[in-house]
């Protein structure tokens, strides 16, 4: 056993690619990590490469071909793996098109709040006093603040689209990065590594990107994971209530809202962009709580 | 303790008039509830005659004050689809959304609280495992997903639950089931952790010593103390309760005010939005002042 613990010591050490090594890899963090992170892989790479590797057009309508069940059916056609909606547009298509948009949109979220969130965290607590307690109040009404009202009365007054989406998502989002950096800028803040910094003349803005921010990472790391299931799990909601993704853009969500009417005629309208959503979101679920466990060095020999 | 609830009192105020002023300045400033009501290509008396008659002519200041006022009588303004004060939509309404979250209320403590206790007394064993995989699943599953997946297997499938609407107690069912799991998950963890944290103290270790049988040390001794983060939770929950019966009220076709939302939403109706905002907005606020000075009271250590 101590030395499968070795090379949690030698994390440093520059990993080499081989089916040896993936092996050891595997028999080392455990297949937890693994499961997700080939989910959230797979997604990627689905959703990157969208337009390559559908079989069908993702809005091509064709009604000839609506509600067709999927391939493995009595009645399916390998044409449409996962069946057609009532539009007859391919299942398996739209939800290829769909991943595109829970990424696109995830991932702009994090990168507008997550970094609001990151810089409104460093300042408060580098700095405390008055300020902290300032922005801490301000976190705190939008931390209260029910996010999904928010996100309609927004839908509401504005047309529902993309930019409308990722500014509701970023604004629910931000103060839970602004929190969670703060108390740990806080920890961090006390090290003789920043008072050394400090006392050699380095200016502030350098001390909070240099000295402080790399410490933050990990953390960060593991919000961001957790956050994009939670902005997929509303980017998704929103759609299916009508106030998200306009369609006929294939949201997961709005292709969930599209087989709910269609229940008798194609339960699978419905099935499979909802598996997709949960597949997702459990996958960035999991891989969170493995990263936490395994980046605190307290949690991880508990 | 006295001080303190006024404190907390003019906070709520704050709080309930900040939330009032965000979503009047939002809805009024940049939404123009004249475009909703008329069509692209109406004349311009038209459009003069509808602000004048909607009072959008006035400065917003005092459009403010009007609605405050009018709100604190009780008038919400009138639906500009319905034609019908906003009041009456939304009273209408309440009872179906209170049962629901009630029923559903009901269904979380009534599993979450047993199986956040055992699941920390009894840490590995079976219960633990379902408990986590109740907590993870409960966190990744879409409400709305998960309702459509019940009614395709209980109503479409089997037959044996109507799939939507409200009357019969049968039609309750699936709705505050789907509500419940989705509020199961936060409510267990929570308690699960908070109860992990009282097993390992010495008092809990003492009553274990001196021979007090084992359910009365978990209720007793520990569950009590753990109930104290609970309670703070439940205010937490209740947001969960109403953005959650916003997304099962439109699935299951249940007429309460998460579905008028949803209607008004499609319709465009920005007052009757208006209105259930700032209401719920207003009962969360007061459901946070309840449990805030109820903390205060279980817990001496908070009190100023």
């Amino acid at each position: 056993m101590a030395i499968a613990e070795q090379p949690a010591a030698g994390r440093v050490a520059r990993p080499r690619f081989s089916a040896g090594g993936v092996f050891r890899t595997v028999r080392h963090y455990g297949i937890i990590p693994g499961i997700p992170l080939f989910v959230l892989v797979t997604l990627i790479f689905v959703g990157a490469f969208a337009p390559l590797i559908s079989p069908h057009e993702p809005n091509k309508q064709s009604l000839l071909d609506s509600n067709v069940a999927p391939a493995w059916t009595a009645e399916g056609t390998s044409n449409n793996l996962l069946g057609t909606d009532r539009f007859g547009r391919d299942q398996l298509t739209r939800i290829f098109y769909g991943a595109r948009i829970s990424l696109i949109v995830s991932f702009v979220t994090i990168a507008i709040g997550g970094a609001i969130g990151t810089l409104v965290g460093l300042t408060a607590g580098y700095f405390g006093g008055w300020l902290d307690s300032l922005l801490m109040r301000i976190v705190d009404v939008f931390l209260a603040f029910p996010g999904l009202l928010l996100a309609i009365v927004l839908a509401t007054v504005f047309e529902p689209s993309f930019t409308i989406v990722i500014l509701v998502a970023s604004l629910l989002i931000w103060p839970r990065f602004a929190r969670l950096v703060r108390g740990d800028t806080l920890g961090i803040k006390p090290n003789d590594f920043v008072t050394y910094a400090r006392i050699t003349g380095t200016p502030t803005p350098r001390i909070l990107m240099k000295h402080i921010f790399p410490n933050v990472i990990p953390t960060l790391l593991v919000l961001c994971t957790w956050e994009v299931g939670a902005i997929i799990l509303l980017e998704s909601s929103l759609s299916f209530l009508g106030a998200g993704i306009p369609p006929p853009n294939p949201s997961w969500g709005t292709m969930v809202l599209d087989g709910r009417g269609q229940l008798e005629e194609g339960w699978w309208i419905s099935l499979f962009p909802g598996l997709a959503i949960m597949t997702t979101v459990l996958s960035l679920n999991l891989l969170g709580d493995w990263m936490r466990d395994y980046l605190d060095p307290k949690l991880r020999h508990a | 303790m006295s001080r303190y609830i006024l404190a907390r009192f003019l906070q709520a105020l704050i709080s309930l008039l900040a939330v009032t002023i965000g979503v009047f300045l939002i809805v009024r400033t940049i939404g123009d509830p004249v475009n909703v009501i008329l069509p692209i290509d109406a004349s311009r008396e038209q459009v003069e005659q509808v602000r004048q008659s909607l009072g959008l002519d006035k400065p917003v200041l005092t459009q403010y004050k009007d609605y405050m006022f009018d709100m604190m009588q009780g008038d919400l303004g009138l639906s500009y689809t319905k034609r019908q004060p906003v009041m009456d939509l939304v009273s209408e309404r309440v009872p179906a959304t209170l049962q629901l979250g009630l029923v559903s209320l009901a269904i979380t403590f009534f599993i979450a609280i047993p199986l956040g206790v055992y699941a920390a007394a009894r840490k590995g064993s079976w219960v633990d495992w379902v408990s986590r995989i109740f907590a993870v699943l409960g966190q990744s599953i879409p409400v709305f997903w998960l309702g459509i997946i019940l009614i395709q297997l209980f109503a479409v499938q089997w037959g044996l639950l109507p799939a939507g609407g409200r009357g019969e107690w049968k039609q309750l069912v699936l709705p505050s089931v789907t509500l419940g799991i989705f509020l199961i998950s936060g409510l267990m963890r929570l308690t699960r952790s908070a109860m992990l944290e009282v097993l390992g103290s010495d008092y809990v270790k003492m009553a274990r010593a001196k021979g007090v049988a084992e359910q009365i040390v978990l209720w007793k001794h520990a569950f009590r103390n753990a109930a104290i983060p609970v309670l703070t939770f439940s205010a937490l929950l209740l947001v969960g309760v109403l953005s959650g019966a916003v997304i099962v009220e439109t699935v299951f076709a249940w007429p309460g005010l998460g579905r008028l939302v949803v209607e008004s939403i499609r319709s465009r109706d920005l007052n009757v939005v208006q209105g259930v905002i700032v209401l719920f907005a207003g009962f969360y606020i007061l459901a946070n002042l309840c449990v805030d000075i109820l903390y205060a009271y279980v817990n001496p250590r908070i009190r100023f």
